[in-house]
């Protein structure tokens, strides 16, 4: 059972990850692969404050959304807008280029080892239901359901959801009904950006910060989005948890070594079963 | 200079748009420049140096896979690094323990590396994109996992020890033998990899990055397509990995993670990844640059980052790209100064001006529609609907927009699963067979935007509607075998003759991408014919056309009819289709409502009502019908004295 509650947790840790895909998903139609990247800047900026010394929590959590939101707004307008005409994976491998430049700044800055915060909540182990939980595990877990039901909310019910749900389907039509898809891309970055940073500082007591992490965290993220569905927010969500207690199983009965390689084994088996992804949603139109 | 050399080969050859002598010297510049590389040892070169060719070769073998993937399929599979450390850890276990053969060792690590890169690669390749972009990523990190399960066999955390002096057919290599071996070798492969570009294989490859669904219509099967190349790039990988392991003796985990997938990337993208010797220009930028200055090492990262942001926004298809283009410019330069330019060239000269219209003549087969549906949620798309379509006779579909028209054609053509009746060609039934079967058995077909892929000329776009039923092996391209070149042989004279008739003649070399619309539409006619096609369907092949293209358009189509083709034309220029078809079919909510020859179908009081609008006056663009005079006589002419090329559906 305390393997179950770690492996919610962790994820909770890839439903954020994939939550954010989703975010800059709707919002621009691409996914920035750099997503990962910028909450693990959200924790640097968590490290970076507590090495200082004394900066208020709320405050930390400001500096994080500013600066990754930031940095995705530059993102967007530097290596997305201008490849929008491009097609392909032109946009893929700048991305890629964004996430390897934030990487890199970051081990220049504080060196490749992983760097440990401590967590500004509660830390006395609780006994829930017979068994024993870390807050910060249940905290992280609430923080993803709350994500998930407010981004599910936001995407269904209110106007610039319905833009965003409008303009994925068909981008020239949306613009033609009055949508500012530039508008709608630029500021939908940044902001899910800005969220992606917001959670590095709620994360890095259980992640530790690593500049490594961010490919982990982006890997896992996507595999979660895949099973779930892309744009699905409770689909992402249930795959996250699924994946979660997956991986803290397979670490538990088959060894720690082969963590990684039975969630690659559990999602190539999934994709061969059901190319089309768990939630089948398929376009036939196709000329 | 082996750089500039290469590079100016590439451009001669990589486009296939090269002069006659441009291919020659290019073809003798390569084991000329392999000739000199290979004898660098003997030219009192300092082994350090030596050790940078090794590395330069090594590096551009992999990032030679990735530009199959990335560059000709536009997968991005960064898996390279997988298969890399496959072919490498493959090497460094079975000289150590079981046979110190490099020959051996070799096919080992090529085998492994093809095993492992189809296994991982199946299930993203599946859903292609992102997907496969994100499952390679994956099996990068489960490298050092994966190392550490075999525990000692392969060294685990530590990296693997102690592996031998490689040996061949029983003797020593020393180093200087050794340096020959990875510099043939790695030349050789080049040499197969052109070979496979260049020819029909890489076009189709070109073909599936544009558009899988327009490689279906080709009859190439894109999941197939894909599962060949990525085999196909896990070969260099193995290669190079066997070498490394060799060339330093030790293998560490550490050394095949992100870092390396990223230089990987920055390679191919600066090199150009379209390109077949790009690939040498980027390895060895990167190899000569970043990887050596030591200095630079702390900001590695960044700046590798900051080469793929520039390259792929800056550099279309990279250096290579950037050379292309200068070349271009220059030829274009020297050709104005020498008079004004041949016919050639992209322009808005529509094929108006073709002369004697000839296809090659084939057996139409008649295409049969019996009681088909097809509902699209609980939409009832194209309800119960039957007609036939007669070789040598054009047979129009009509109907508003929503009647169904073109859901039908995509029907016959595989594209949609129908939900009951049949469809048959001749008497063979092909409902239910995947889209690229259906092409294979001759069914060509255009799409309302036409789908021309980049970086093929007209001649190679024209040339690709052959795929489906004149099949080649890669092996057969890939060496050169006769086969491959009775297929060339034939399939140029083929496309000089659709060329000739479509008017493209002097276009063959222009890149088809950068045509007129009005010349796109008749590639595409080109293409959906090339092949031998009983039956073509065409998608509103008239719109967007202006006067001059649609008098071709009318020539063009009615030869094509003449050659014995079977048409299905799917028109909302009911003018247009009153002067061709010889059948009318007219669809409204999914139901035939009419079906007869053009008089019939104009005096049919239904029709007229609902599809033509009331009193069937339509204003528009005139034509004058005695431009029309390249019809043969025999054809039963409309009765009206004008033509309309205003959508008849306004209503």
């Amino acid at each position: 059972m305390t393997d179950i509650i770690a492996g919610l947790a962790t994820g909770a840790v890839y439903a954020m990850v994939a939550l954010g895909y989703n975010l800059t998903y709707l919002a621009s139609g691409v996914l920035n692969f750099a997503h990962a990247n910028l909450m693990v800047l959200g924790m640097y900026v968590a490290y970076w404050a507590h090495s200082t010394g004394n900066l208020a929590t709320p405050l930390v959590f400001v500096a994080a959304f500013l600066l990754a939101g930031l940095a995705g707004l530059l993102e967007e307008r530097l290596a997305i807008q201008p490849l929008r005409k491009a097609g392909g994976s032109a946009e893929l491998v700048t991305m890629v280029g964004v996430a390897t430049v934030i990487t890199g700044i970051i081990s220049l800055t504080y060196g490749s080892d992983a760097l440990r915060v401590p967590f500004f909540g509660p830390d006395e182990t609780l006994v829930l239901l017979g068994t024993r939980a870390q807050p910060i595990d249940l905290i992280i877990i609430a923080a993803a359901v709350v994500l998930a039901l407010a981004l599910h909310t936001g995407t269904r019910h209110t106007r610039i959801g319905l833009a965003a749900l409008a303009q994925i389907d068909d981008r020239e039509a949306a613009q033609l009904r009055g949508i500012n898809v530039s508008a709608l891309s630029m500021w939908g970055f940044a902001f899910a950006a800005a969220v992606g940073g917001l959670l590095g500082p709620l994360l890095v007591a259980k992640t530790f910060a690593a500049p490594s992490l961010a490919l982990v965290l982006a890997v896992k993220g996507f595999v979660v989005l895949v099973l779930g569905g892309v744009g699905s927010h409770r689909g992402v969500l249930l795959a996250a948890f699924a994946i979660g207690i997956v991986e803290a199983l397979g670490a538990r009965y088959i060894g720690p070594l082969y963590r990684d390689i039975v969630v690659f084994a559990v999602f190539a088996v999934t994709l061969l079963t059901f190319p089309q992804g768990l939630a089948g949603g398929r376009k036939e139109r196709v000329v | 200079m082996t750089t500039a050399a290469t590079t100016s080969t590439a451009t001669g050859t990589a486009t296939g748009a090269g002069t006659s002598t441009a291919r020659r010297l290019a073809l003798a510049g390569w084991p000329v420049t392999v000739g000199l590389v290979a004898a660098l040892p003997w030219m009192g070169l300092s082994s350090a140096t030596l050790r940078l060719v090794l590395l330069i070769a090594i590096l551009s073998l992999v990032v030679s896979g990735l530009n199959l993937t990335l560059g000709y399929a536009g997968e991005l599979a960064l898996g390279q690094v997988p298969l890399y450390a496959a072919g490498a850890y493959t090497t460094g276990y079975l000289a150590i323990n079981v046979i110190d053969d490099l020959l051996a060792c070799l096919i080992a690590a090529v085998a492994v590396a093809l095993l492992l890169g189809v296994v991982t690669g199946l299930p993203g390749l599946r859903l292609g994109g992102w997907t496969l972009a994100i499952t390679s990523f994956f099996v990068v990190l489960l490298i050092p996992s994966v190392i550490s399960v075999f525990g000692d066999r392969l060294g685990g955390l530590e990296g693997l020890n102690g592996i031998p002096v490689p040996t061949l057919f029983g003797a020593d290599l020393d180093d200087n033998a050794f340096y020959v071996v990875v510099i043939v070798v790695t030349a050789a492969w080049f040499a197969v990899f052109r070979n496979i570009v260049v020819s029909r294989h890489g076009a189709s490859f070109l073909v599936l990055k544009q558009s899988p669904v327009l490689a279906t219509a080709i009859g190439t099967s894109p999941f197939a397509t894909k599962v060949t190349v990525y085999a196909l790039s896990a070969v260099p990988a193995g290669i190079a990995g066997c070498f490394m392991a060799y060339l330093d003796s030790y293998l560490s985990p550490l050394s095949f993670g992100l870092e390396l997938a990223i230089v990987v990337l920055a390679a191919a993208v600066l090199g150009g990844a379209t390109s077949v010797y790009g690939a040498i220009v980027g390895a060895a930028l990167m190899e000569i640059g970043p990887l050596r200055i030591t200095v630079f090492d702390k900001y590695a990262m960044v700046v590798y980052g900051v080469f793929l942001i520039a390259g792929g926004l800056l550099l279309r298809n990279g250096l290579t790209g950037v050379a292309e283009r200068l070349g271009r410019k220059a030829k274009a330069a020297v050709r104005s100064r020498r008079g004004p330019a041949p016919a050639a060239g992209p322009s808005d000269a529509a094929p108006a001006g073709a002369a004697a219209v000839s296809f090659p003549v084939v057996d139409g087969l008649a295409l049969t529609v019996a009681g088909v549906s097809k509902s699209f949620g609980g939409n009832l798309a194209v309800d119960d609907v039957s007609f036939e379509a007669r070789p040598g006779q054009i047979t129009a579909l009509v109907g508003p927009n929503g009647s169904g028209k073109t859901t039908l054609m995509n029907l016959v053509s595989g594209y949609y699963a129908l939900d009951g009746g049949t469809i048959r060609l001749g008497d063979q039934v092909i409902s239910g067979l995947p889209a690229y079967k259906v092409a294979r058995r001759g069914v060509g077909r255009t799409f309302q935007t036409p789908l021309i892929p980049q970086g093929l000329t007209v001649m190679d776009t024209i040339v690709t509607g052959r795929f489906a039923r004149h099949r080649i092996s890669l092996a057969e391209s890939a060496l050169r075998l006769p086969r491959h070149w009775r297929a060339l042989k034939a399939e140029r004279a083929t496309g000089a003759q659709i060329m000739e008739s479509l008017g493209l003649a002097g276009q063959a070399g222009t890149q088809a991408a950068d045509l007129a619309l009005g010349t796109r539409r008749m590639l595409e006619l080109g293409r959906a014919i090339a092949g031998g096609s009983s039956l073509v369907l065409l998608d509103e092949v008239a719109s967007g056309l202006d006067e001059d293209d649609v008098h071709g358009l009318v020539r063009v189509l009615t030869s094509m009819r003449d050659a014995g083709i079977t048409i299905l034309l799917v028109e909302h220029n009911f003018a247009l289709v009153r002067a061709l078809a010889d059948t009318i079919v007219v669809l409204a909510e999914g139901r035939v409502i009419a079906t007869g020859t053009p008089a019939e179908i104009a005096s049919h009081p239904e029709v007229v009502q609902t599809y033509l609008g009331q009193g069937g006056d339509i204003a528009g663009t005139r034509v004058l019908a005695d431009r029309l005079d390249g019809d043969p006589p025999d054809r039963d002419r409309p009765g009206t004295d004008r033509l309309d090329t205003e959508k008849a559906d306004r209503a």
